[in-house]
């Protein structure tokens, strides 16, 4: 019987060094072709339903935002709640205790919610079982401050917990 | 046969069994790495909720300027007759529309009422029950709850509301 392979001869009673080599550089082939394409093609995220939450996200902000609140008899809105609270810290507690409500109502108490504006983070009540310090939306609205700053404003509206197992 | 012959066709049997492992391996790789079923449910119900969120059908529009308002709903626009109807016109989806449906609920937070309204309310209540079923596969819908927060325009005052859009889309 004609061999498929003649170059691959082999001594009587086992098999030919050629056979071995070529199994063994088929599987290491393999592996790594396996590997590049695992860490490039299984990269890339598919990102479309992020996108769709931020545009979700950004249009509840700017409602939030244009939300009418009265500050010492006077109307006016969230937007210019948060100007004035930056320059008057008075009314931080209103706008907190404002922010918070609108929140919670429309978002239910056991929702993680947060409202970012600069550093402070206010929270609706379904964020307390949440351990750790929770990242702000880079989707940030300016609003321009008494004093010339500008204030970054963000909402989020579904926080996940954090996945404290892939931590170091 | 000899003995040598028939280890011959042992090591050759082997070897046509390796040829057909490099084979399956080369198609395996190729195909491991393919996305043979994109589920773009998800997408497609979004796409849904965000058109009917940016349709001045709902919005309230500044007539002076004509300005579209996005995220001030309109209580006298939601609540008229002709709502339906319009959606219907303005997201078309085709004459006959057998691709999407969904129903709008929208919630007063100041005076706690819910009003409600439908787009394809045929398909909605037709797909509703299967989707209530949780039948999978094809002939069967699946649906996605996508909420906002709103401001209400209701006459001259602007109350706080939110939005739920249900979407109900068939499976193909």
């Amino acid at each position: 019987m004609k061999q498929f392979c003649p170059t691959a001869k082999h001594k009587k009673g086992g098999m030919g060094l050629a056979d071995f080599f070529s199994i063994l550089a088929f599987v290491l082939i393999l592996m790594v072709f396996y590997l590049i394409l695992h860490f490039t093609i299984g990269k890339i995220p598919f990102k479309l339903s992020e996108y769709s939450t931020n545009v979700e996200d950004s249009l509840s902000l700017i409602s939030i935002l244009r939300t009418p609140v009265i500050v010492d008899n006077a109307e006016m809105n969230i937007a210019e709640l948060i100007a004035l609270s930056s320059k008057d810290s008075a009314k931080k507690s209103l706008l907190e205790k404002t922010a918070t409500k609108i929140i919670e109502d429309a978002f239910g108490t056991s929702r993680c919610a947060m409202l970012c504006i600069n550093e402070q983070q206010i929270k609706s009540n379904g964020c307390g079982t949440l351990v750790g310090i929770q990242a702000c939306s880079d989707n940030t609205a300016p609003i321009p401050g008494y004093d010339g700053s500008i204030i970054k404003v963000s909402f989020t509206s579904d926080i996940q917990p954090l996945n404290l197992q892939s931590a170091p | 046969m000899n003995k040598k012959a028939a280890f011959d066709m042992i090591v050759n049997i082997f070897r046509l069994l390796f040829v057909i492992v490099v084979f399956y391996s080369i198609l395996f790789l190729a195909r491991a790495f393919i996305a043979q079923k994109v589920d773009i449910f998800d997408v497609e119900s979004k796409l849904l909720a965000h058109r009917l969120m940016f349709s001045n059908e709902v919005s309230y529009t500044d007539k002076d300027i004509g300005r579209n308002y996005i995220g001030v709903i309109d209580l006298k626009k939601f609540n008229s007759d002709e709502i339906e109807e319009s959606l219907l016109n303005s997201i078309y989806y085709g004459k006959i529309n057998s691709e999407a449906s969904a129903k709008l609920t929208l919630k007063d937070l100041d005076d706690n009422i819910e009003y409600e309204t439908f787009y394809n309310r045929e398909l909605y209540d037709e797909k509703k029950v299967l989707v209530e079923a949780k039948l999978i596969g094809k002939g069967s819908a699946q649906s996605l709850d996508t909420n906002f927060y709103v401001l209400i325009k209701d006459d001259d005052k602007l109350k706080r509301g939110a939005l739920k859009i249900e979407a109900i889309l068939p499976n193909s």
